[in-house]
């Protein structure tokens, strides 16, 4: 089972047919890249007002489509569905044909499902801010949207198994395993919670159970595994060095397919389903420890010896961060699942706050990685300013820390504060504000730095100026280099 | 190798999700659906939960929902002994599947940067205190975030001696609206929110889920 050996058996490709495979994903890796960047930045315009009503809670009090309620909806929706889907769903493709060492099949299909996907999650925002939404979290918009969303992930999971299918024959790698489930996984849970919410397949409080199974799964079956993907190639591409353990990598995903799925429910203590309904969900929440615990060491022993290329490589930078946050989130999934915890933590502004570190943190940070070292080798220019892209990293990875940290700091602080009845539930919201603020900061941050990665984008499409290129230094140069 | 057989990756893949899926949602809807119906009353000809009608009522919860007041208000009130919702008075009970009978789209919530809402039209069942506090929560807490919602309200311009018209709001004193030239008026989408607030009142006794002790009341 050593990594090494069913290497050797494969036929690598060569620079020409892999410049030939990366044609071949060119248009839509680089239209999902490129409108995804453009939703981040529109999420986090709406994010920050949203968070900013918070302490201003007068802000176009006149103005229905801007209510806080709305704003806020739209935020998760765009977060998620636009940056975060069609950011992931980059990065995947690309990986997808580079790792099967074929052209990626049926672009037209992938680039078709990019454009219905941006109309449906235009049509989707206005429809949220007129008041269409559902309320229901991941799951704003409304049916019809819906209905267009999951056409497009069904037409992505084709061309991407189409793609896995005519890999050349030999070893499988991990990051492929991740691929082949995230892109079925997601149509698939997305399909089942619309199923529960709009086709009758659950009614009542079971639709709230529909809705914790869903809001655990599109983190642990979309989100995180697509960053896991591209946290499995880009660590050992990078840095040069294999796989630490092929076992490992193996255990992390078989439990995670198996165990981690169960644990949305964890969510639901004390609520309105029968008691056995949250209690698997705490154990599957619990269970998430032994993916993210695998995936966390087998990183960490890959690159041990290696941290020093850290500060040559901001791919590798972004890697690593996000894997951090990877480790982080799944601790505190499994934390909060405690009942004991729970009691002070639930319904508090914590459970916001993880989602965010996944969202953010290690997500966010894998995506831009990977965008990073794949957008040049698709345009075939190189970044043209190494300031803008430190700016850039620096701003997320710091608007990461900032939302989740004092999210989940403030929704302890908040909930210790409410388990006393002696404090009104304004008081112990009022005592949270300073971690609100934190959160608008953090917000405000991550905005700033994508606002730098669009002026880096620009570059990438449009004619460059007459004068001459900046120079690009040595480090970032290495960092680029395959 | 194990994961080089596509049907393998398949297998767990799909298998995964599935499972899971079949096992926190088919299960507990073919649990619920053979355990649960409605409470009647033979001699009022009630029911508790009262089966949905077309009415004010779906409306209000309708906006409740587009209005995203679920950011920061849940419907579920946590059982006797687990935090503090019973002590604050937020609920005698738990929340239990059978209040959400007829609930469909849940807006039970997740997050609270606001009070539980599961029995509010019990604990406050006046329909001109949630009038002016959707218009102003300030006016009623001064350390209330909740939004203003002025656009649930109509500005009407008074005539010279003019009396404002019966619903209108009556604005406390000092406060920057009040005026004798303007009447605040509440609009069509504001009372049907508020009678679906006041329809919020989950006091019903139910066997699975028994009162708790009385506790006073926040």
């Amino acid at each position: 089972m050593s990594a090494a050996a069913p290497l050797a058996a494969v036929a690598m490709p060569t620079a020409a047919e892999r410049a030939a495979i990366d044609r071949s994903c060119r248009g839509p890796v680089l239209l999902f890249a490129f409108s995804a960047v453009a939703w981040f930045v529109v999420h986090a315009i709406i994010a920050v007002l949203a968070s900013h009503q918070v302490h201003a809670p007068s802000l176009f009090a006149d103005t229905p489509w801007l209510t806080h309620g709305r704003l806020s909806s739209a935020a998760f929706a765009t977060l998620m569905w636009g940056w975060a889907g069609l950011g992931g769903v980059a990065v995947g493709l690309w990986l997808q044909a580079r790792l099967a060492g074929a052209p990626l099949v049926a672009g037209w299909l992938a680039a078709s499902a990019g454009l219905v996907w941006n109309l449906a999650l235009a049509v989707g925002l206005v429809q949220i801010l007129v008041g269409n939404g559902s309320g229901v979290t991941w799951l704003e918009f409304p049916p019809d949207v819906n209905l267009a969303l999951g056409l497009a992930m069904v037409a992505i999971a084709v061309c991407t198994l189409a793609t896995y299918a005519r890999r050349r024959p030999g070893h499988v790698y991990v990051s492929q395993w991740y691929l082949f489930a995230a892109f079925l996984w997601l149509p698939l849970c997305f399909a089942v919670a619309n199923a529960a919410l709009y086709g009758g397949a659950a009614s009542g409080a079971v639709q709230a159970a529909a809705v914790a199974w869903f809001g655990h799964n599109v983190l642990t079956l979309w989100v995180t595994p697509i960053a896991l993907a591209a946290l499995y190639y880009f660590i050992p591409k990078v840095s040069g060095r294999p796989i630490a353990s092929y076992p490992l990598a193996l255990l992390g995903f078989w439990t995670l397919a198996a165990f981690a799925t169960w644990g949305g429910t964890a969510s639901l203590v004390g609520g309105p389903l029968p008691a056995w309904v949250p209690t698997v969900g705490v154990v599957g929440s619990v269970l998430l420890l032994v993916p993210v615990i695998t995936v966390g060491l087998n990183q960490h022993l890959t690159l041990l010896g290696a941290f020093h290329l850290l500060e040559r490589s901001v791919v590798l930078r972004c890697m690593v961060i996000g894997g951090v946050a990877y480790t982080c989130y799944g601790v505190l999934v499994a934390l909060l699942a405690l009942r004991s915890v729970a009691e002070t933590t639930q319904f508090t502004i914590a459970s916001s706050g993880v989602m965010h570190l996944a969202l953010y943190g290690c997500l966010s940070l894998i995506v831009i990685g990977g965008l990073y070292y794949l957008i040049p080798r698709l345009t075939g220019r190189a970044w043209h300013h190494a300031g803008l892209i430190r700016l850039h990293v620096l701003c997320t990875a710091a608007g990461a820390i900032t939302v989740a940290g004092s999210l989940i700091v403030g929704g302890w602080w908040q909930g210790s504060l409410l388990a006393d009845p002696e404090v009104s539930a304004a008081a112990a919201t009022n005592a949270a504000l300073p971690a609100l603020w934190g959160r608008s900061m953090g917000v405000l941050a991550i905005l700033i730095g994508q606002l730098a990665f669009v002026r880096l984008l620009w570059r990438q499409v449009l004619p460059a100026p007459q004068r001459a290129e900046v120079e690009l230094p040595a480090a970032v140069r290495a960092a680029l280099a395959d | 190798m194990l994961m080089n057989h596509t049907a393998t990756l398949l297998t767990i893949v799909l298998g995964g999700a599935l499972v899971s899926a079949a096992g926190l949602i088919a299960v507990p809807e073919w649990q619920l659906a053979a355990e649960l119906e409605p409470i009647v009353d033979e001699a009022s000809q009630t029911s508790y939960p009262a089966p949905p009608v077309r009415d004010e009522l779906a409306f209000g919860r309708a906006d409740y929902r587009g209005l995203g007041c679920v950011t920061c208000h849940t419907q579920q009130t946590r059982r006797p002994g687990f935090g503090s919702d019973h002590a604050r008075g937020w609920g005698e009970r738990q929340t239990v599947a059978r209040d959400l009978l007829f609930d469909e789209l849940p807006v039970v919530g997740w997050q609270r940067l606001g009070p539980d809402l599961a029995n509010i039209g019990a604990r406050q069942p006046d329909a001109a205190w949630h009038l002016l506090h959707l218009y102003d929560p300030r006016a009623i807490n001064a350390d209330s975030s909740m939004p203003s919602y002025r656009f649930l309200f109509e500005r009407r311009e008074l005539g010279a001696g003019e009396p404002p018209p019966l619903e209108a709001l009556i604005l406390p004193d000092g406060h920057p609206d009040a005026s004798h030239a303007v009447a605040i008026v509440p609009t069509r989408r504001a009372h049907n929110l508020v009678a679906y607030l006041l329809s919020l009142d989950r006091s019903h006794p139910l066997a699975e889920a028994p009162f708790a002790p009385a506790a006073p009341l926040e």
